[in-house]
């Protein structure tokens, strides 16, 4: 009937078809699974994220220094719109916002398929109304209402405040793959310090939807939780009259002949729990610039101004004899005497001239104090009349008393903050120097070509205890330290946040004042200092920029004026520390002028501006703290 | 009740064991028809019940149809095939005439005129014009000498074949013309034509073939096939369904997701999802083992055909069942590789499993001739009939 070869070729045939449809199926439901799995779960599942507001940063009176405001935005939903009309989008939009078309394609180009893209930020009304009225031109356009940052008092205090931008390397590294695009992050300042707590948890609307987009299912909602607003030390007033002082300073030191660079730092702590008040620092920024796009011009003129660079915390400086206080504590506490003298009260003429055999090899050196004729000399005179001589001599007996630790100077400086970051919250903090043997070993054997000598000298201990030489502080570690030797002893860590509120205006979480450490000081060593430093405002270094003051006798503070480089003729950089009220200290304000002049004439007087302001209660309450709750809202 | 009758004759009841029904055969058929009500449900209920229809519609009309198809198995088994044999020069007009009808009357779906529209019952005539060509090619071959066909019957053959093969183009149906084409050779092939003559017409197939493609005369084929070879850069345009079918597929896995649970047949990221598609639910949901079941199944029917074409008393009878088997081989193969994406996406049913009425009657009853075909059998077994 049937040729049986013909029926078994057909029979073959059709089981060798069978055959491949089951081995075709093995593969792809069996080798190839979790690759299918994968696809078919990202194909179905679409996740709309929802940004956290993000929190607000207040000053201590409630004053709004970062919020956000509304801004109407366009934003392409990819996913709605194929390639070829993508571009024909581009064009089109391109005439509405009148911008250049590369403008609109850049973000888009550079955005994942699927995804929903800004295209223009704070559009007219005119241009949302035709998007929207002509949804039919604009497929995949919406409008949308988008949190944008603003900084009312732009930049003022803006180094404290810091600035926010879009995510960098970092964050994404530390953020993984959670970031969407116009996230933004906090960048400095505080913006970054507490990013965490201002970003707030992000949202998200997870659906499940079909393969025309739309809505099959609603899986899962997380709804986003605003960030916490920050609630600052700073007092916006103080700030904006640091600020105006320390301009003016600069403009005063360039007035007396002086070339100063234009940077400058200064800031308001509070002595008794490590507060900052204020703190400005200059060359400055407006941090609404980040806000949007900043050209790259913009951006190159604000890194060469190293305008991002908050001094306070950041530059590091020689504090010249500012410093003097720290070897003027030591000397009563570890009772440390020049030559021929037994205590703080016990003097001598003291020469220009300080002669003394070489500690290395070759003939005896000589140093010479800034001031020809210091004449009759105690310990109160040195610090009220800054005299180098007096300390050098200090220095010497260190050296020279074997009974003494080398670094006994260095080590007490240690403890009052210097040589390390203070711990204040904010981001970049630089430690300074505070060199000793052991430091000049170490730089020598890290790296014998650029520190050829590894010897540590006499000299070099005197260089120190004037704030010369290789030591280095920044403003902050200074305002610390001298907090620290006029409360009894307290080192603080310094804070910039008190505490943070939630949306209803609930305190959630406070910064409390936290003591890094207590410095055991005789209180008859502080009330002794403190006498002397208001010496030196009365009759001392200070004297002629305080004379007119009608706070004179209630402000103590020294001097410095630290020389710059090998040639220390013509460049100093002029500083001042102020503390008042003196008998009781509540503020210490640091100026620091770099390449300034002469602290008793650029610094002081800038100090003095500042203090009586904080000082008079007709400009400003001698406790910068309102009801912050209350005030915040 | 039959073998008791053959038994009331005082026949021994091992002479006439292969005459009762083909339980394998009918059983696969049962098996098939309650699945497809099953896996259409599963793949229409969940949307539309969103889309706030009776979630149940689709299955209670693929169960109504079902039934008729079984009722028509069963009338196509009872039928004695050598009436048919008379019957086929009118079955085979009937079928032309519906096709060039449709062409004039016909609703056009899916840019394919292939449908009638009688008072909202739908009809396909290419469906039923295959069974009608099998009978008809049977029929014309039957006569022929075995092993051997004249160059004439090869001719008129390639004509019979041409008529309905030019009306189905014009639909254009490029999955049932194929479907026609193949089983015509099929059925040449076993009726003895010599290997010359086979391949001539598979040169001047080819050939033809090619003009067409060319000619542009294949309209949709073109991109269908660029989108075969290269789906990712198709993915959401013509490669979309294959694509996002073996996703389907490859998700349920060895065991499946679980009848009601396929994501992607039920969120209609497979379009055609109970037609064309239906494989798709099986795959996602039943995975491998609830697969390969079914494909074994088809295998199995298409053993039970062959064994009847070996065992069949008459050349007819056998070359209907080598025409049914080729058919039913040729729409699994096409419609299971497109869902797998090993064969171009052709718009051509599942049978017995895509919804669809004209298919599974058609199918049922092609099922069911053959049926008969087995039923009336030469009382000694062919030696082949063990085959397979």
């Amino acid at each position: 009937m049937i040729n049986p070869w013909r029926l078994a070729t057909l029979g073959f045939t059709f089981l060798g078809l069978f055959v491949v449809l089951a081995v075709r199926l093995w593969f792809l439901q069996v080798a190839a699974v979790e690759e299918n799995t994968a696809k078919a779960s990202s194909n179905q599942i679409q996740v709309i994220y929802q940004q956290p507001t993000r929190g607000e940063i207040l000053d201590a009176n409630g004053n709004l220094l970062a919020g956000s405001r509304p801004s109407q935005t366009l934003q392409l939903d990819r996913g709605e719109v194929t390639t070829d009309e993508e571009e024909e989008l581009v064009q089109r939009l391109a005439v509405l916002l009148g911008v250049e078309q590369s403008e609109i394609r850049n973000p888009i180009s550079s955005s994942q398929p699927g995804t929903i893209v800004t295209i223009a930020r704070d559009v007219s009304d005119a241009v949302a109304f035709e998007v929207q009225e002509y949804q039919d031109d604009y497929p995949g356009v919406e409008v949308a209402l988008t949190p944008v940052r603003i900084y009312p008092y732009e930049n003022l205090a803006a180094h404290i405040i810091g600035y926010t931008g879009k995510a960098t390397a970092a964050d994404l590294e530390r953020y993984g793959d959670r970031v969407r695009t116009d996230e933004v992050f906090g960048r400095a300042g505080v913006e970054r310090q507490y990013d965490n707590v201002l970003r707030g948890t992000e949202g998200a609307e997870v659906f499940t939807v079909s393969a025309d987009r739309s809505v099959w299912q609603f899986s899962e909602e997380v709804t986003a939780e605003p960030g916490w607003s920050v609630v600052l030390t700073v007092d916006l007033d103080v700030s904006r009259q640091l600020k105006e002082t320390l301009i003016a300073a600069v403009e005063n030191s360039r007035s007396q002949g002086e070339e100063p660079t234009g940077k400058a730092a200064a800031l308001v702590l509070d002595a008794t729990d490590g507060s900052i008040v204020a703190m400005e620092s200059i060359p400055d920024y407006d941090p609404n610039l980040f806000v949007g796009s900043l050209s790259a011009e913009e951006f190159e003129v604000i890194q060469e101004n190293n305008a991002l660079l908050n001094l306070n915390v950041r530059g590091t400086f020689a504090p010249g004899s500012t410093f003097k206080a720290v070897p003027y504590v030591v000397a009563v506490e570890e009772d440390i005497w020049p030559e021929g003298l037994n205590g703080p009260n016990d003097g001598k003429v003291l020469e220009p001239k300080l002669e003394f055999p070489s500690f290395g090899e070759g003939s005896p050196q000589v140093f010479t104090d800034w001031s020809p004729d210091h004449g009759y000399t105690d310990l109160h005179g040195a610090l009220v009349k800054s005299a180098d001589v007096y300390f050098w001599e200090v220095a010497l007996g260190v050296w020279e008393d074997n009974s003494k630790d080398e670094s006994i100077i260095q080590d007490w400086a240690r403890d009052l903050g210097y040589g390390a970051p203070t711990g204040i919250d904010l981001p970049g903090e630089a430690a300074g120097i505070m060199p000793d043997r052991e430091w000049r070993e170490r730089l020598h054997t890290q790296n014998p070509v650029a520190f050829p000598n590894g010897e540590w000298y006499g000299g070099d201990l005197m260089n120190t205890v004037i704030g010369q030489g290789d030591l280095a502080a920044t403003p902050l570690q200074m305002a610390v330290s001298y907090a620290a030797l006029v409360n009894g002893g307290t080192v603080w860590r310094p804070r910039v946040v008190d505490h943070f509120v939630d949306t209803t205006g609930a305190v959630v979480d406070r910064r409390e004042p936290a003591a890094v450490r207590t410095v055991d000081l005789d209180p008859r060593t502080t009330a002794m200092l403190k006498a002397d430093l208001a010496g030196v405002v009365r009759e001392g270094t200070a004297a002629a920029a305080f004379a007119s003051s009608p706070y004179r006798d209630i402000i103590g503070g020294k001097t410095g004026t630290a020389q710059i480089g090998a040639f220390a003729d013509d460049i100093d950089t002029a500083w001042f520390v102020g503390v008042a009220p003196i008998a009781d200290p509540k503020y210490v304000v640091v100026i620091v002028v770099e390449e300034g002049g002469g602290g008793s004439a650029v610094a002081a007087p800038a100090v003095r501006e500042v203090l009586e302001y904080l000082l008079n209660p007709a400009t400003a309450p001698l406790r910068p703290q309102g009801d912050v709750e209350a005030a915040s809202r | 009740m039959t073998s008791a009758v053959i038994r009331g004759r005082g026949l021994t009841a091992s002479a006439y064991e292969g005459r009762r029904p083909d339980l394998l055969l009918t059983g696969a058929l049962l098996l098939l028809g309650v699945l497809s009500v099953l896996m259409i449900y599963s793949a229409s209920a969940p949307r539309a019940e969103v889309l706030g229809a009776d979630p149940a519609a689709e299955a209670q009309k693929q169960a109504v149809i079902v039934f008729v198809g079984l009722v028509v198995y069963g009338v196509g088994s009872v039928i004695d095939h050598r009436s048919l044999h008379t019957a086929a020069p009118v079955l085979y007009a009937s079928a032309v005439t519906a096709l060039g009808i449709v062409l004039f009357w016909g609703r056009e779906v899916n840019s394919a005129v292939s449908w009638f529209e009688i008072k909202g019952f739908q009809f396909q005539p290419s469906e039923w014009s295959k069974p009608a060509i099998i009978v008809m090619l049977a029929a014309l071959l039957a006569p022929a000498i075995e092993n051997k066909i004249g160059w004439r019957r090869v001719f008129i053959a390639l004509g019979l074949m041409g008529i309905p093969v030019a009306l189905i183009a014009l639909q254009p149906d490029l999955g049932t013309l194929l479907a026609v084409v193949v089983l015509s050779f099929v059925m040449l092939f076993a009726a003895g034509a010599s290997m010359r003559q086979l391949g001539l017409l598979t040169g001047s197939g080819g050939i033809l073939a090619w003009w067409a493609y060319n000619a542009g005369w294949l309209g949709l084929v073109d991109e269908r096939i660029d989108a075969w070879l290269n789906p990712e850069q198709n993915a959401l345009a013509v490669a979309f369904q294959p694509l996002q079918s073996q996703i389907a597929i490859g998700s349920g896995g060895f065991s499946g997701r679980g009848l009601f649970e396929g994501s992607q047949t039920n969120l209609a990221f497979i379009p055609e999802q109970t037609t064309d598609f239906i494989f798709t639910a099986v795959g996602e949901q039943l995975g491998f083992i609830g697969g390969a079941l079914l494909i074994a199944t088809y295998l199995m029917i298409v053993w039970r055909l062959l064994r009847t074409a070996a065992a069949a008393e008459d050349r007819f009878g056998m070359l209907v069942a080598v025409g049914v088997a080729g058919m039913l081989t040729f729409h699994v193969f096409i419609n299971v590789g497109m869902t797998l994406g090993i064969m171009p996406v052709t718009g051509i049913p599942l049978p017995f499993m895509s919804a669809g009425g004209s298919s599974f009657t058609a199918m049922a009853f092609a099922l069911g001739i053959t049926h008969s075909v087995w039923l009336k059998r030469s009382r000694v077994p062919a030696r082949l009939s063990t085959l397979g």
